[in-house]
């Protein structure tokens, strides 16, 4: 299953998740569901501004559990 | 083509509340007039005799066809509404899609009820113009409504699927 990491790079970037959520243009609410691995999917221009807001890949964000 | 369809869904906006408020004041009218004018009629009193229990069976079935009606158009309207406010698939427009459904399944009922009690009192020939009845299109525009609302039901679905993609 594909695991989201989105709250551990949050945490070594040291960005809240309202600051975020702000950066992005998402509610707080959707960037919650999107952290605990809730949503059914993310969107390219999502990742794209994650990945760009919080300077790191898609693979640190998104990983892959077998388990 | 944008502008085409905006003017087309304002024109049938339109329409229809002329509808509900035509059929509104008609209703009302039949309600206090229709009695009077189904027992001192001399057509229809020739056409059903003095025969009070049919009188009566037509007076409510015409009224119960007249609300039924405004069920649908108001149903419709709410409808239009949405979409005129660009909400497609919206769980308002099924609720809207199961009373249009409900009122067209009555209309059909009280229109195949209608046929029957015509051939009874033999005026089919004067009040029908299609030789199947208006019941049959109602049941078609039924068969269309259900159709329909299982589209919007799977647009509905895909609508909360996206939703979810964050």
């Amino acid at each position: 299953m594909i695991k989201v990491n989105l709250g551990v790079v949050m945490e070594k970037q040291g960005i809240s998740s309202k600051e975020l959520a702000k950066e992005i243009g998402i509610t707080p609410a959707n960037l919650s569901i999107l952290k605990t691995g809730k949503a059914k999917g993310i969107r390219f221009a999502t990742l794209n501004k994650l990945c760009n807001i919080l300077n790191c890949q898609p693979g640190d964000i998104l990983k892959y559990d077998q388990n | 083509m944008k502008k085409i369809n905006k003017f087309l869904l304002g024109s049938i906006q339109a329409l229809v509340d002329f509808g509900i408020i035509s059929n509104g004041l008609l209703g009302i009218y039949f309600l206090i007039v229709g009695p009077v004018y189904i027992f001192t009629d001399p057509i229809s009193f020739k056409l059903i005799g003095s025969n009070l229990a049919i009188e009566f069976l037509l007076y409510f079935d015409i009224l119960l066809f007249w609300a039924v009606f405004l069920y649908g158009c108001f149903a419709l309207h709410n409808i239009l509404d949405n979409i005129n406010l660009q909400k497609y698939f919206a769980p308002a427009n099924m609720i809207a899609l199961r009373k249009l459904m409900f009122s067209f399944l009555i209309l059909t009922i009280l229109d195949g009820i209608n046929t029957v009690i015509n051939h009874f009192i033999n005026v089919t020939a004067q009040l029908d113009f299609f030789p199947c009845g208006d019941y049959y299109a109602y049941f078609i525009s039924l068969i269309i409504c259900y159709l329909v609302y299982f589209i919007f039901k799977r647009g509905l679905d895909l609508q909360n699927e996206n939703n979810s993609i964050i």
